[in-house]
């Protein structure tokens, strides 16, 4: 085996390098050497040596050579571990890495058990102030808390509280949790509570950028949006597209769990405009959540019929709505591998007072408003 | 008696100055078409800027816009030329309808569970100063909501458009509408309509001091999911009834 380390003794004496018997390789190299370089390696008495030094034994050679058992009876157990050192077989080991403590501060009381929600309030707001001071002093912030509340019937109830972006921020959090607590019923009296961070995330300022306009209003932008986020008034979201060939199947919202606005645009002035150009303003469909169903009255054109008026029952005011022009059908037929086949008849009629509409006509017969372009 | 009516005429003696007085002291008194100083924000459709007195959606004022067709159109290309120029907009959409070819790297999409909720993210949002345009769709603000949005516009200096039927308190009242006739179709082997191709949209503007009206004509961009080989032809392969 070749190691690849080397050590050297403080004194300037020698360097020991890899070697194939790291230990009979150091233990040569450290014989001719005196006891006394092996003191400052350990807190061993002092007196060892001169009493060794008394029977003759001068150099960790010496000392190597004898047997455990007659250092230990003569000398105990600092001349065992001065043995050791002197035959290179001390057991140091780099100390392991410690696990990395998050900030968590805990109280708890004897005399009474709280079950008044406010005042638990009140102790959380004292164990939040110590949790936020050590993220700040971190240079972090939580993206997940922890409440434990200890109760009188000696078990514990966790909740678990989640922020939109990493913070310690302690009136943000409190108010987090005072929202949270509002919903959360704690089965027993509370006898102590604990607070700690889950989990962290840095917190860091953002680099400037020139072109960037709203840069200077990121950090209140960003702010913002989490607040709003986390007093659940609802959801940001973003549009996964499919190849389905339902319109309302092909795009998928889903909802960020936590939003970064900061960054506002592409740096490069002409991605900026070529973005323009792509992105042309055109009229766009816009569907209803779920198809309302209408009342069609048709007309035949060769071999199919198409949609001359429509009422849409499903909605309150109901009142017929005539067509200029109808395009179509449009047929759509699948979903038998799916299990749920469809068959629809798309026509993309104008309405006497100019909108674009989308209505379907399914297998049954029966005709629904799917939405309009806008 | 006669010593009040002397200081108010050394105060103010001509139009002119009574109006550069209300200008200094109540700047939101001021008609959108007399503002100056800061620039709008961007319609994205350079054909409309005329119409608006500005040239664009004014900060800090609300902007009632009555939908009767293009008003997403429009709306949209105002939130990507407002990204594309550096700055943030937002699109609170309450009704829920579903754009299946939403652009994605244009304004923060917001789905409020209520209405009531989408004029809380419309003032917290118009509040904060970060954002240049925010669209509230599908919550008509009524009252009170009106004057509370207004006045988070005024304070984060954002442009606050409402797709409303109601004009309350809007500096600028836009109404948008597709002509009836203004559609350009695609027509098929029997000369009947296949495909639309364009629409034209008429874009009426008001304000106190300022009516003008201008078209557009903008690509309907089609529904269907084109799986022929010919990019003109939609997928017919025919239904068993």
């Amino acid at each position: 085996m070749t190691c690849g380390w080397r050590w050297t003794l403080t004194s300037s004496i020698a360097v020991v390098s890899s070697g194939n018997d790291v230990r009979a390789h150091s233990r040569e190299c450290l014989a001719p050497f005196p006891i006394t370089v092996l003191l400052g390696a350990a807190n061993i008495d002092p007196a060892i040596p001169a009493m060794l030094r008394g029977v003759g034994i001068e150099t960790c050679g010496e000392l190597a050579a004898l047997d455990q058992e007659a250092i230990e009876v003569r000398l105990g157990a600092d001349g065992v571990r001065l043995w050791r050192l002197a035959r290179a077989e001390e057991r140091w080991r780099p100390p392991p890495s410690l696990p990395r403590m998050l900030p968590c501060a805990s109280l708890e009381w004897t005399d009474y058990a709280l079950r008044d929600v406010e005042r638990m309030l009140f102790v959380i707001h004292g164990l939040l102030g110590s949790v936020c001071d050590a993220l700040r002093a971190r240079g972090e912030g939580a993206r997940r808390l922890t409440l434990s509340f200890a109760l009188d019937n000696r078990s514990t109830y966790e909740h678990v509280l989640g922020a939109a972006r990493a913070t310690a921020s302690r009136v943000s959090w409190m108010r987090l949790i005072r929202a949270s607590l509002e919903s959360v019923h704690v089965p027993d009296a509370v006898t102590g509570i604990t607070l700690r961070a889950d989990e962290v995330g840095a917190v860091h300022g953002r680099q400037g950028d020139v072109f960037d306009r709203g840069f200077a209003t990121a950090s209140a932008a960003e702010s913002a949006v989490a607040q709003l986020l986390d007093a659940r008034l609802g959801d940001i979201v973003t549009l996964a597209t499919t190849d389905h060939p339902l319109p309302e199947r092909r795009g998928v919202w889903q909802v960020r769990e936590s939003v970064s606005v900061g960054a506002v645009c592409d740096n490069d002035p002409a991605a900026r405009s070529a973005t323009i150009i792509q992105r042309a303003p055109s009229l766009t469909l816009q569907l209803l959540p779920t198809p309302h169903a209408a009342a069609v009255t048709t007309a035949r054109r060769r071999d199919h019929v198409y949609p001359i008026r429509y009422t849409d029952v499903t909605a309150q005011a109901g009142v017929p709505v005539d067509i200029v022009s109808a395009a179509g059908p449009d047929d759509i037929s699948g979903g038998q591998w799916e299990g749920v086949p469809y068959t629809r008849s798309y026509f993309h009629c104008v309405t006497a007072d100019g909108h674009l509409v989308l209505l379907f006509r399914d297998a049954d017969d029966a005709w629904y408003l799917h939405g309009w372009w806008d | 008696m006669s010593a009040a009516p002397a200081r108010h005429r050394s105060f103010v003696s001509t139009a002119t100055e009574l109006r550069a007085l209300l200008t200094q002291r109540f700047p939101d008194a001021v008609p959108v078409p007399r503002v100056g100083g800061t620039a709008p924000v961007p319609l994205g459709v350079a054909a409309l800027e005329h119409a608006f007195p500005t040239g664009g959606l004014p900060r800090g004022r609300l902007t009632a816009w009555l939908p009767q067709g293009g008003a997403t159109a429009i709306l949209r290309a105002a939130c990507r030329a407002t990204t594309t120029t550096g700055e943030r907009s937002a699109w609170i959409d309450s009704a829920g309808h579903m754009a299946p070819d939403w652009d994605d790297h244009g304004p923060l999409l917001v789905r409020p569970t209520s209405r009531i909720n989408a004029l809380r993210w419309g003032e917290g949002l118009l509040r904060s100063g970060g954002f240049a345009l925010v669209v509230v769709m599908g919550a008509e603000p009524q009252g009170t909501e009106t004057v509370r949005l207004a006045r988070a516009a005024h304070e984060g200096g954002a442009a606050l458009v409402a797709l409303t039927t109601q004009a309350t308190m809007a500096a600028l009242r836009v109404t948008s509408r597709i002509l009836p006739h203004g559609y350009r179709w695609q027509r098929g082997p029997f000369a009947d309509p296949a495909a639309v191709h364009s629409a034209t949209i008429e874009v009426r503007v008001r304000a106190p001091g300022w009516n003008e009206r201008a078209e557009v004509v903008l690509p309907v961009t089609p529904y269907d999911l084109r799986l022929a080989l010919d990019p003109d032809l939609v997928d017919r392969r025919g239904v068993i009834r």
